[in-house]
């Protein structure tokens, strides 16, 4: 705190409230004019006069996505694909801390190394690689492709964000409850992951929402309009020169519910899962 | 030779607890299959990829390292793309550290209603990327875009300028979509580290009769330099990555003044299928982004005891 408990003078409350609200008016307005530009129907969009005191809302665009149902079949599958993915990379993630953390082997060292390696690398150097294993096997195009690419995010972060959240925990702990008799996998289940309960909520959390919002691999691994995930299925109302810029923006505000509704309820995760230095930003 | 009763109980359980070492890798197993079958191979066998002439349907002929000859001295959109890249990362991600370095500041001081404006402030990151990038090709929309209207509707220009088909302003729209979306992350990642520096330390640097600016430069900045460095070296790595914004936003255009290496390999691929062209493409900036790894290493992942 540059000024502590003193109090700003006049100047400095001046240009500290100003910059502040001109900040948080900018992080406001795109959204705001998400959910106007959702609320106008047709050709009315492109009245943008009406900024700030907008006529003519309706909420045709809205009725008329899930009259078609088209985007019932995106919902459906990027909530399976973000469950599955989820899911799995706890499993995987869970197991693997576990051992990282609590097991002395050879290459243990090596593992964490590479787990970190691999929840850095960027989608953006995997994601041809990938296509070209996942044609190989016949994969491209299915629902198991879409969770094993997913996976190639999910497993790392959770495994890293675990680990470090698993260290920090007292070992006397497991040590009292392993001289009482408990076996390892009872270390771990009665023990452990009760105490670590917020670090798992918060890699369930990143790892649900980054699976929700991905567009990379469903771009490059998709063929069929049946698989399109959400942000494929919104990506497709950009088509040649007419865009349909309010369905496309009601499509994109029904896309972004869930994670409001996450960080209303769960800020506190997503606050500390993001300054473990472990979300991609 | 003198150690306590408590160190040596630990060390003698510690014994009993941790030495199951084959039980270890089991729990360790599903993660190196993933490990190995979904990150190491594809990189390894794209390498090979890398060095054919491939289209997808068709086995590869191997070229040796004509790919990578092709796209050093005879593709011209390399050289446009190659510093597309350089000017977004380094643009957008300083850009993030002053305005997030700026927000945090002010979001640790004791202002009204604190903890709202915390939240508030996480906005652009809790929409969907894809989601951000529409939105500002909708807001850079020639005819219908806010962003035109403002400046038309008071008079201060006459055509409206087309953003996102003008070679410079594309550039500059594309950074500013990146710095919005990605200004929170910079701006939590340092309030962390702000919110680690001792008031202490502010106090004595008052009565040593430092300004504000003077606590800023002497107190703020050497408290949050590592937290920064390590959030600037993250966001480099993913900025230099970056897909979506830029695909949805513009496609790489117009004629390739905002592809970056992402985007160009991937209409190379999935747009004129030379997957083996495409695969160089993708893989050509990986030595430098193993460099920016190695450099986190010891930052991020630190000495284990």
């Amino acid at each position: 705190m540059i000024f502590g408990n003193r109090q700003f003078n006049r100047t400095q409350k001046i240009v500290i409230y100003a910059v502040l609200a001109l900040f948080l008016a900018a992080a406001t307005f795109p959204p705001y004019w998400i959910i106007l530009t959702s609320l106008k129907k047709g050709r009315d969009v492109f009245n943008t006069a009406e900024v700030l005191i907008p006529r003519h809302l309706t909420v045709f665009n809205y009725l008329e996505l899930f009259r078609q149902n088209e985007i019932t079949g995106w919902i459906v599958t990027s909530t399976a694909l973000a469950l599955v993915s989820t899911v799995t990379a706890l499993a995987v993630g869970i197991l693997a801390a576990y051992s990282l953390t609590y097991f002395r082997y050879r290459g243990v060292r090596a593992l964490g190394l590479a787990v970190f390696f691999s929840y850095v690398i960027p989608k953006g150097l995997l994601f041809i690689p990938l296509f070209l294993l996942l044609n190989k096997i016949g994969l491209v195009g299915t629902f198991t492709g879409l969770v094993l690419a997913h996976e190639t995010f999910s497993i790392p972060f959770c495994t890293w964000l675990l680990y470090g959240y698993f260290r920090t925990l007292p070992k006397e702990l497991a040590d009292a409850a392993r001289i009482d008799g408990c076996g390892p996998l009872g270390v771990l289940g009665r023990v452990i992951l009760p105490l670590a309960a917020p670090g798992v909520v918060t890699a369930a959390i990143f790892s649900f929402t980054t699976s929700w919002n991905e567009f990379l691999y469903a771009a490059s691994l998709t063929t069929s309009n049946a698989l399109k995930t959400l942000p494929l299925g919104i990506a497709g109302f950009l088509v040649a020169d007419s865009f349909m810029w309010g369905p496309l923006m009601a499509a994109a505000t029904i896309a972004t519910v869930p994670m409001v509704i996450v960080f209303v309820f769960l800020q506190r995760f997503i606050v500390q899962g993001m300054t473990s230095g472990a979300v991609k930003g | 030779m003198n150690r306590s009763p408590t160190k040596r109980m630990r060390s003698l359980f510690s014994g009993l607890q941790f030495e199951q070492s084959t039980f270890g890798v089991i729990l360790a197993l599903p993660l190196i299959i993933v490990l190995l079958g979904l990150l190491l191979y594809p990189i390894l066998s794209a390498f090979v990829v890398s060095l054919q002439s491939k289209t997808i349907g068709s086995p590869g002929r191997f070229i040796g390292l004509g790919n990578y000859i092709e796209l050093l001295t005879q593709d011209q959109a390399i050289p446009t793309v190659l510093s597309n890249t350089l000017t977004y990362s380094i643009g957008s991600v300083i850009l993030k550290t002053v305005f997030g370095f700026i927000i945090a500041v002010i979001l640790n001081e004791r202002i009204f209603a604190r903890n709202l404006f915390r939240g508030w402030m996480m906005i652009p990151w809790i929409i969907p990327t894809l989601v951000v990038g529409l939105t500002w090709r909708w807001m850079f929309d020639q005819s219908g875009g806010i962003i035109n209207f403002i400046p038309v509707k008071l008079g201060l220009i006459q055509i409206p300028p087309a953003w996102l088909a003008d070679k410079v302003l594309a550039r500059i729209a594309i950074v500013i979509a990146n710095v919005w979306r990605g200004m929170p992350f910079f701006a939590i990642t340092i309030l962390a580290g702000l919110q680690a520096i001792s008031p202490e330390l502010y106090e004595a640097a008052a009565i040593d009769g430092a300004s504000a600016w003077g606590r800023i430069k002497y107190v703020t900045l050497p408290g949050v330099r590592s937290v920064m460095l390590v959030t600037i070296i993250l966001s480099s790595i993913w900025t230099f990555n970056d897909f979506e914004l830029l695909w949805v936003m513009t496609g790489g255009g117009p004629s390739y003044s905002t592809h970056i290496f992402v985007t160009y390999a991937y209409s190379l691929g999935f747009r004129g299928s030379r997957f083996g062209y495409a695969t160089a493409v993708s893989l050509v900036a990986t030595p430098l982004i193993i460099l920016f790894i190695l450099f986190l290493v010891p930052k991020l992942w630190g000495d284990e005891s």
